[in-house]
């Protein structure tokens, strides 16, 4: 893995209605902007019962693109902000990303790594 | 019986593009003709710019999420014409990024994601043209 990459993608999957706490946080440690899309949670937690009806968590998944020596301070304020130390509220991880085009305000036009 | 997932050349890429709602079906059909056949939309919400256009209700937000699967080669190939085509350069156009892949469920996912489905449709379609045959 090339370990002197220039971005991640910080993936933050928490419950509906929460995305714009980790939109927030990550915004102010450092972050441009994000992404949101919906999902749906089958962890332990989300599991539960009522009158036989099992009901189906809905979720936000959270994209950030974030330069890689940010990642750790981002990530940190996240799971902070939106009480992902708590069980059930939610998960995070990064990933490396390996080409990258778009992000006039970060960086030059169009930078492909590795090339 | 225990299944393995598949080795996975080491330079299959997920390559995300997320775009303006409704031009996600143009960036597929660029892909499509790029003979990257995998594409998947989703639609999403952007979180970016300046925080008056929210309050003021001007910032457009919807997107559409194209998730594709390419090689290193084929991304190198088609991400300066997806940049010109859709104008990536621009600010509030849209953004592409790749994720290496690590693993997949199996060599026939393998096949679908990388383009090849066809090679193996026609090699289970053998059995049905020596039953028309015998009509």
């Amino acid at each position: 893995m090339n370990k002197d990459r220039e971005y991640d993608l910080i993936v933050t999957i928490v419950n509906r209605g929460n995305a714009d706490i980790v939109i927030e946080a990550s915004k102010k440690a450092g972050a441009q902007g994000g992404t949101v899309f919906y999902g749906r949670g089958t962890g332990i937690n989300e599991v539960e019962t009522f009158f036989g009806i099992s009901i189906q968590p809905e979720k936000e998944v959270v994209f950030t693109l974030i330069k890689h020596d940010l990642t750790k301070s981002v990530i940190h304020a996240i799971i902070e902000k939106a009480g992902l130390s708590t069980p059930g509220k939610g998960i995070a991880f990064a990933l490396p990303v390996d080409d990258v085009a778009g992000i006039t305000h970060l960086t030059t036009p169009c930078s492909v790594e590795g090339r | 019986m225990t299944q393995k997932t598949c080795p996975v050349p080491q330079n299959l890429k997920f390559v995300f593009t997320i775009v303006k709602r409704d031009v996600g079906e143009a960036v597929a059909a660029f892909y499509r003709s790029h003979a990257i056949s995998y594409n998947f939309i989703s639609p999403g919400y952007g979180a970016a710019g300046l925080e008056i256009r929210d309050y003021l209700g001007f910032s457009e937000t919807e997107k559409d999420i194209v998730i594709s699967v390419c090689t290193e080669e084929e991304l190198a190939k088609v991400l300066p014409a997806v940049v010109e085509e859709f104008d990536l350069e621009k600010p509030d156009s849209g953004i592409l990024f790749s994720i290496p892949v690590a693993g997949i469920s199996g060599p026939r996912a393998l096949l679908y994601v990388t383009g090849y489905e066809e090679e193996v449709q026609e090699n289970s379609n053998d059995g049905e043209k020596k039953e028309s045959g015998d009509e």
